[in-house]
């Protein structure tokens, strides 16, 4: 269970960081968002990372969790770059 | 500096990265293997049955097995094969009556009867192959790998300095788009691990430090071997004094595991049966993070505790913890996957950077269908490391099922098939032209993939389906395994077969080698 709360949250947090960049934004969600929602991605983005490091320490103990962690963000930003990537090859074909 | 910072660190990428990029890259596969060095092993050796028993009990039946074999050895050693495999490995030294050629070795299964395993080095040879190399000594060996892990870390941060927008691009992963694709792979699987990737590297350097630094030890010691003594003890047996019976061996492993608050994974018996006998026991490798294990001395007559080695000075403890994150042994399941998934990361770091070599030169040729030599070298090369190693290693999975089990030497000639595979596929990639020996090279790969599990199922009982229907993860895992790489290696040559086969548009465009339409 701790295993897979933790990579919901490095994921979810790498997704969020994905979407606050604006040159992304429109291939993840078809339109520009304004400022203060980046602003928002941005720190809910920090924030989910932070959780997950929460998760796996307190879950796994804060030696192995912290290897964990760090594992886990490695997969979690590969499947973000993939979804993005899937979807840019997508909005490019149309 | 007339070309600027920049770009020297791009030129010190490229060429320690090229120079050093084969090399690399069989010790980032075979390392990376290593992490289930244990199922490996398990996988090679399929006599061995049954789950691994319950630590104290099997380690005292193991003694009893030992009583009755061999009464008359100077010391008994048993190592459990690990958490994640059956089995305990038994060794001894003979007392002064047993004839030369008496054996010292034996394999018991999970619930304590003696095996008649296949002689095979298992995942043990993959693993020594990653820091020891193979046919040279391993002196020399070390300094070379040695040498590569140096030129690794200078590749890693010239690279990160080279590379000019980590954040910008942090998810940026073009597909389908030649050298733009090449070069995304390459950052991502870099970037994205490089937590892991700037770990391994360092901390193989660390797990070898006395090897390539004996200057430390050599200013405080009087020889190496007197550091040893004093870092790692391990003591020998005393003068034999007189019959006495061993002490029970079950209570002294569930004591030590009780103050360890964690496993036992060896036993020493020191002078079985005399009244000098010692028992050591020692951690298992999963243990904690550290890879040195703690160990308690006990009488072997009357069970108390005389001594307890616990090396947790902080340098000794850094150290150990260095290596343990490297090899990772304290890690679970989960953990395990992880750390594999990162090293395929860094399997494709240095052969898509490999790739990218040529990539980046054949659009500047001045004549794309006569390359001189040195791009052809590289070429072949490239071919040989990226598809020969994982063949190789394909072959010695086939090897291990398919030579007669009778013999001498069995293991060295499962040894000898894999240099084979690799040697056979330099030697195709030599005499082939580059974008055909490509594909036919991962096709290859490929069949020889997916052969594994299918002579698996042909030489012994224990097939895909009935490891499945007998919930056996380390075989079912392994199959699966062999056939996950099949398909990735399929899909990689029809991906290539594709792009060649495919007329190229724009006719002033050099055609793309095979693997660089990946």
């Amino acid at each position: 269970m701790t295993h897979i709360l933790l990579l919901l949250f490095t994921t979810t947090g790498f997704a969020l960081l994905c979407l606050s960049r604006t040159r992304h934004q429109s291939a993840l969600v078809g339109r520009k968002l304004s400022a203060r929602t980046t602003r928002h991605a941005r720190w809910g983005g920090l924030l989910s990372l932070a959780l997950a490091f929460y998760v796996a320490g307190h879950g796994i103990g804060w030696a192995a969790g912290a290897v964990e962690w760090l594992g886990a963000a490695s997969l979690g930003a590969l499947v973000t770059m993939t979804a993005l990537s899937i979807r840019q090859g997508r909005e490019a074909s149309r | 500096m007339k070309n600027g910072f920049r770009q020297s660190m791009a030129w010190l990428h490229t060429w320690t990265g090229l120079l050093l990029g084969w090399l690399l890259f069989a010790i980032f596969v075979t390392g990376t293997s290593s992490y289930f060095q244990e199922e490996i092993t398990a996988w090679m050796t399929p006599e061995v049955q049954g789950v691994s028993a319950d630590g104290a009990e099997s380690y005292a039946a193991a003694t009893r097995w030992l009583a009755r074999e061999v009464p008359g050895a100077g010391e008994w050693s048993i190592y459990s094969a690990g958490k994640r495999a059956a089995g305990l490995q038994l060794y001894w030294v003979n007392g002064p009556d047993a004839p030369e050629d008496a054996p010292t070795s034996a394999r018991l299964d999970g619930a304590g009867h003696k095996v008649e395993a296949r002689d095979t080095r298992g995942g043990a040879f993959l693993y020594r192959f990653h820091y020891d190399l193979y046919y040279i000594n391993w002196y020399w060996a070390r300094w070379i790998v040695g040498i590569a892990a140096m030129a690794m870390l200078v590749a890693i941060l010239s690279g990160i300095v080279t590379h000019k927008k980590i954040i910008a691009d942090f998810f940026l992963l073009r597909l389908g788009k030649g050298q733009r694709s090449w070069l995304d792979a390459h950052n991502a699987s870099s970037v994205l691990f490089l937590p892991f990737i700037l770990m391994i590297t360092y901390t193989g350097l660390v797990s070898l430090a006395t090897h390539y630094m004996p200057w430390g030890i050599a200013a405080n010691y009087a020889s190496e071997d007197k550091f040893f003594e004093a870092a790692f003890p391990w003591p020998a047996p005393a003068e034999k004094a007189g019959p006495a019976p061993l002490t029970a061996i079950a209570p002294l492993v569930e004591r030590a595991e009780r103050t360890w608050g964690a496993g036992a994974g060896s036993v020493r018996v020191l002078n079985p049966g005399d009244r000098t006998a010692q028992v050591i026991v020692s951690t298992a490798p999963d243990a904690g993070m550290s890879v040195r294990p703690r160990s308690l001395t006990f009488d072997g007559v009357t069970g108390k505790l005389v001594g307890a080695h616990d090396p947790s000075g902080a340098a000794s403890a850094t150290e150990g913890t260095m290596i343990g994150l490297h090899a990772g042994r304290f890690a679970s399941a989960v953990l395990r996957t992880l750390y594999f998934l990162s090293g395929l990361a860094g399997c494709v770091m240095v052969g898509s950077g490999l790739i990218l070599w040529t990539v980046k030169r054949r659009a500047k040729l001045a004549d794309p269908d006569r390359p001189h030599f040195g791009f052809r070298l590289v070429e072949k090369l490239n071919i040989g490391a990226i598809a020969g190693l994982p063949f190789a290693i394909a072959a010695y999975f086939l090897a291990n099922r398919l030579l007669p089990l009778a013999g001498d030497g069995r293991s060295d000639r499962e040894i000898a098939a894999f240099f084979i595979a690799w040697g056979a596929t330099f030697v195709w990639a030599g005499v082939r032209p580059t974008p055909r020996a490509w594909p036919e090279a991962l096709a290859v790969t490929a069949i020889a993939f997916a052969c594994v599990p299918i002579v698996n199922a042909l030489t012994t009982d224990r097939s895909l389906v009935a490891s499945l229907i007998a919930g056996d993860r380390v075989f079912a895992g392994f199959d699966l395994a062999m056939l996950l790489a099949a398909a990735g290696f399929g899909w990689a040559a029809s991906r290539v077969l594709r792009r060649t086969a495919k007329p190229v548009g724009r006719s002033a465009k050099p055609s793309p080698t095979a693997a660089e339409a990946l």
